[in-house]
């Protein structure tokens, strides 16, 4: 086994593909194992193209990526600087209504009093959910920072938060700290042939070098090419085209102008067709069209985000890049394991894919080293759980979707029942009359709590008849006393935390 | 006499305020500035009196720190001894300017403040023009200052038309059997208090000013605590006693 330099004992990871993926996994089992410190039985070598461009969109993550950077060992500090960070406290979603300038919350805060009462059937008008319940959303619109310059670096005990990060840079920062402090190998170079034994297990890799490596585990991190599960062992993608209908996007950088804020959420603003994101960063704004090419062309796409940006001169070049919508039903085939663009895809609406790259690298760094025989039964269980996240995400997805009023070809296809998932409207049958609870989301591998299809749910105007269980509500005085309680809260945060790009510029200069 | 610059990132990028000489700073207030949701806490350090708001109409509610202008005797050299402190003094060294356009009032800085330095303290600005966390918070400060003046000013107005404060003078007698007559304040009058229909004590009950009113009489013992202060400030003009005395107007 191993390469025939790897004399030793170890067990060699062999990572393909040096984009956000690709180095997310190697520094996540990397520090996991202290692989630099040479007294684990694994070694890491990452091999990545240097012809290959890397995808370099991905910049909204989810809260678990602040322990994922500390665990790492990264300054949260020196993230900011290098990768232009900025805080994420939730998504924005304008337009997804009626499209006439509606909009609601999806905060990362769980709603006051969560587990303790259910607040919808005693809010009036439930599309206020998130604002009679959490104060994030108004922290958000004042665009303020999630702490004050007296918390520590990584300190959310005030707000929940997630980071806008750069991508090229953010791979740039985990490539160097892979390198220099996590004893990961590097080799640039272009994989030319993948060798397998009956499409089960890669045999070997090629190089450009004409070298040849072997490994214990492969993880395949090419992108969307996904050259080792998917073109050399032939996993076939589980496609969601007909349920999420988007399959392209157009990507900018803007500049900022003039004084500006910086929005510490990511707004997504519906269009005729899709949906436009606005990400903001220290250094600049990523914004992108997330579109379906049958409801609209890319000339049309283009006009709306230049309307959108207001580039009216055209200045601003959009890269184009196009998908589709599915994942690997194996990801974890043999001894490879497809982690990133490689193992599947869904528009970014709510910025699943770093998310899910951390936890599948987690499960990697928990697994191995492994005996070559309890390989499969690790790959089954890990399967079996991403098969379940991923259902989970489209259902989610398309949760999005579904309550919308707007007349465009687009969005009444999207409420066409023959899109939705079975798995979502059986779960639709049930919140109908008495909404999402914390019970329903009680697995432990669950990505998204209850509280995150009530803020969507709700925010979109869903009304659950409470009636049929109206005896079960009788915590009136109790949910007044939340509302109150609210409020409360939201006048304190409004007068302590300070204002977002401020809290960056001063808390990087000291 | 404040020298007030209005505040802005060009001209006040290097200037600094030592929050720790604040209290030099309000060592100038004999009578500061408490709004009404200050005042329950108050209370409990000053003793509180109703002035008239100079050149104007309006009624505000007053902490009587010291017996003269520009005595302060709830500092002492450079230490401020109340543990609470108003927002008129918690937004110095800054003010609102409200002259130029009353619905933005333009920031502005004491610069002759003993607080402002050019090398000590919290910086105002970043480099990018924008205010630092600590000019941040006192422009928090100023507009909930201002929030509360208003509601001040719109309480006591109703308080004033129930006919229930009436101009008081103090009459401080000092140790040497010298006497001074302090004008210009004013108290509740307790008894019209107690005589308040019930629909009147209602009103009152609901807005909140009804627990307000009795903290603020019941401060009037407080001012046990200011003499007290003054004797060890200014040892050589020892007050003995003051009496208050409803002016006939
Ligand atoms: C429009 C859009 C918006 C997105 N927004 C978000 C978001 O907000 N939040 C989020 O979490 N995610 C988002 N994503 C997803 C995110 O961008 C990706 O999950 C993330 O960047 C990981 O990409 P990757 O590393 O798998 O692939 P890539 O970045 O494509 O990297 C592939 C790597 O493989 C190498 N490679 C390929 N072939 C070979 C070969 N033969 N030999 C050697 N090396 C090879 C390449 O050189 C490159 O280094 C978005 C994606 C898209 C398309």
């Amino acid at each position: 086994m191993n390469n025939s330099t790897n004399t030793s004992s170890k067990q060699l990871i062999v990572i393909v593909g040096g984009g956000t993926a690709g180095w997310l996994t190697a520094a996540i089992v990397a520090a996991k194992h202290k692989i630099a410190k040479g007294q684990c039985g694994l070694d890491i070598t990452l091999v990545e193209s240097s012809d290959i461009p890397t995808v370099g969109v991905g910049e909204g993550t989810w809260p678990t990526m602040r322990n994922t950077l500390k665990d790492i060992g990264l300054s949260e500090k020196e993230v900011f600087r290098k990768c232009s960070a900025a805080f994420k406290q939730g998504g924005k979603f304008v337009n997804w209504v009626n499209g006439d300038g509606d909009f609601y919350y999806h905060p990362f805060t769980v709603p006051l009093g969560y587990g303790r009462v259910e607040m919808a059937p005693y809010i009036d008008n439930v599309s206020e959910f998130a604002n009679s319940t959490n104060f994030q959303q108004h922290v958000c619109e004042q665009n303020m920072a999630p702490r004050t310059l007296n918390e520590e670096e990584y300190s959310s005990a005030q707000s929940n938060y997630a980071y806008h990060l750069d991508a090229g840079a953010f791979a740039d920062m985990l490539k160097t700290f892979c390198k220099e402090e996590l004893g990961v190998t590097h080799k640039v170079a272009t994989v030319e042939q993948v060798a397998t034994s009956s499409k089960q297990c890669i045999e070997s890799i090629t190089l450009d070098d004409n070298s040849i490596l072997e490994a214990d585990l492969f993880v395949d991190c090419s992108g969307f090419r996904s050259m080792l599960l998917g073109e050399a062992l032939g996993e076939p993608v589980v496609s969601a085209n007909d349920t999420l209908f988007n399959n392209s996007a157009l990507a900018l950088h803007v500049p900022y102008n003039g004084d500006f804020e910086i929005k510490p959420y990511t707004q997504a603003t519906a269009q005729e067709a899709g949906w436009i994101w606005d990400i903001g960063l220290s250094s600049r704004r990523g914004v992108g069209h997330v579109y379906s090419t049958d409801f609209t062309t890319d000339e049309r796409a283009e006009e709306l985000l230049r309307r959108y940006v207001g580039d009216d001169k055209g200045e601003l070049t959009p890269r184009v890049i196009r998908f589709d919508s599915g994942y690997k039903k194996q990801i974890w085939k043999g001894n490879c394991i497809g982690v990133g663009l490689s193992a599947g895809f869904v528009e970014p609406l709510e910025a699943t894919a770093l998310m899910l790259i951390e936890i599948s690298a987690r499960y990697i760094a928990e697994q191995m080293p492994t005996p070559a025989s309890a390989m499969p039964i690790i790959s089954q269980r890990f399967n079996k759980q991403m098969q379940y996240r991923w259902q989970r995400i489209i259902d989610f997805l398309k949760l999005h979707y579904i309550f919308n009023q707007r007349s465009e070809p687009y969005w009444l296809a999207n409420r066409d029942a023959a899109s939705i998932p079975d798995s979502l409207k059986e779960d639709l049958e049930i919140w109908k009359y008495r909404g999402p609870q914390i019970a329903d989301f009680s697995a432990a591998i669950e990505l998204f709590p209850a509280a995150s299809y009530q803020y969507v749910l709700y925010g979109m105007g869903f009304s659950p008849d409470f009636s049929l269980q109206s005896h079960f509500y009788t915590q009136r005085d109790l949910a007044n006393k939340v509302i109150q309680q609210n409020q409360l809260i939201t006048q304190q945060k409004l007068s302590s935390l300070p204002n977002h790009r401020n809290y960056i510029e001063q808390w990087l200069a000291s | 006499m404040p020298n007030f610059q209005i505040l802005s990132s060009e001209q006040h990028s290097s200037t600094y305020v030592d929050e720790s000489r604040l209290p030099t700073t309000f060592s100038n207030f004999h009578l500061v500035n408490v709004e009404i949701k200050e005042a329950v806490q108050a209370s409990s350090e000053f003793p509180l009196f109703f002035s008239k708001v100079a050149n104007q109409q309006r009624w505000t509610i007053s902490a009587l720190c010291g017996f003269a202008p520009k005595e302060n005797v709830f500092e002492t050299q450079g230490t401020w001894l109340a543990r609470f402190t108003p927002l008129s003094l918690r937004t110095l060294p800054f003010t609102l300017n409200f002259e130029k356009d009353p619905e933005a009032p333009q920031t502005v800085l004491d610069i002759d403040s003993p607080a402002v330095s050019t090398t000590k303290g919290e910086a105002l600005f970043l480099s990018s023009g924008r205010p630092t966390a600590y000019l941040d918070n006192k422009q928090k400060l100023l507009k909930e200052r201002v929030t509360a003046m208003q509601q001040t000013a719109a309480l006591l107005n109703d308080i004033a038309a129930l006919n229930l404060i009436q101009p008081t003078d103090l009459i401080i007698e000092y140790s040497d059997n010298t006497q001074q007559r302090v004008g210009g304040l004013a108290m509740l009058n307790e008894q019209r208090l107690q005589n308040l229909t019930s629909e009147e004590l209602s009103s009152l009950h609901k807005t909140g000013v009804l627990s307000v009113l009795f903290n603020i009489l019941g401060s009037i013992f407080q001012i046990n605590r200011t003499i007290h202060l003054h004797n060890t400030k200014f040892p050589s003009r020892f007050i003995n006693n003051v009496k208050f005395e409803t002016s006939k107007q």
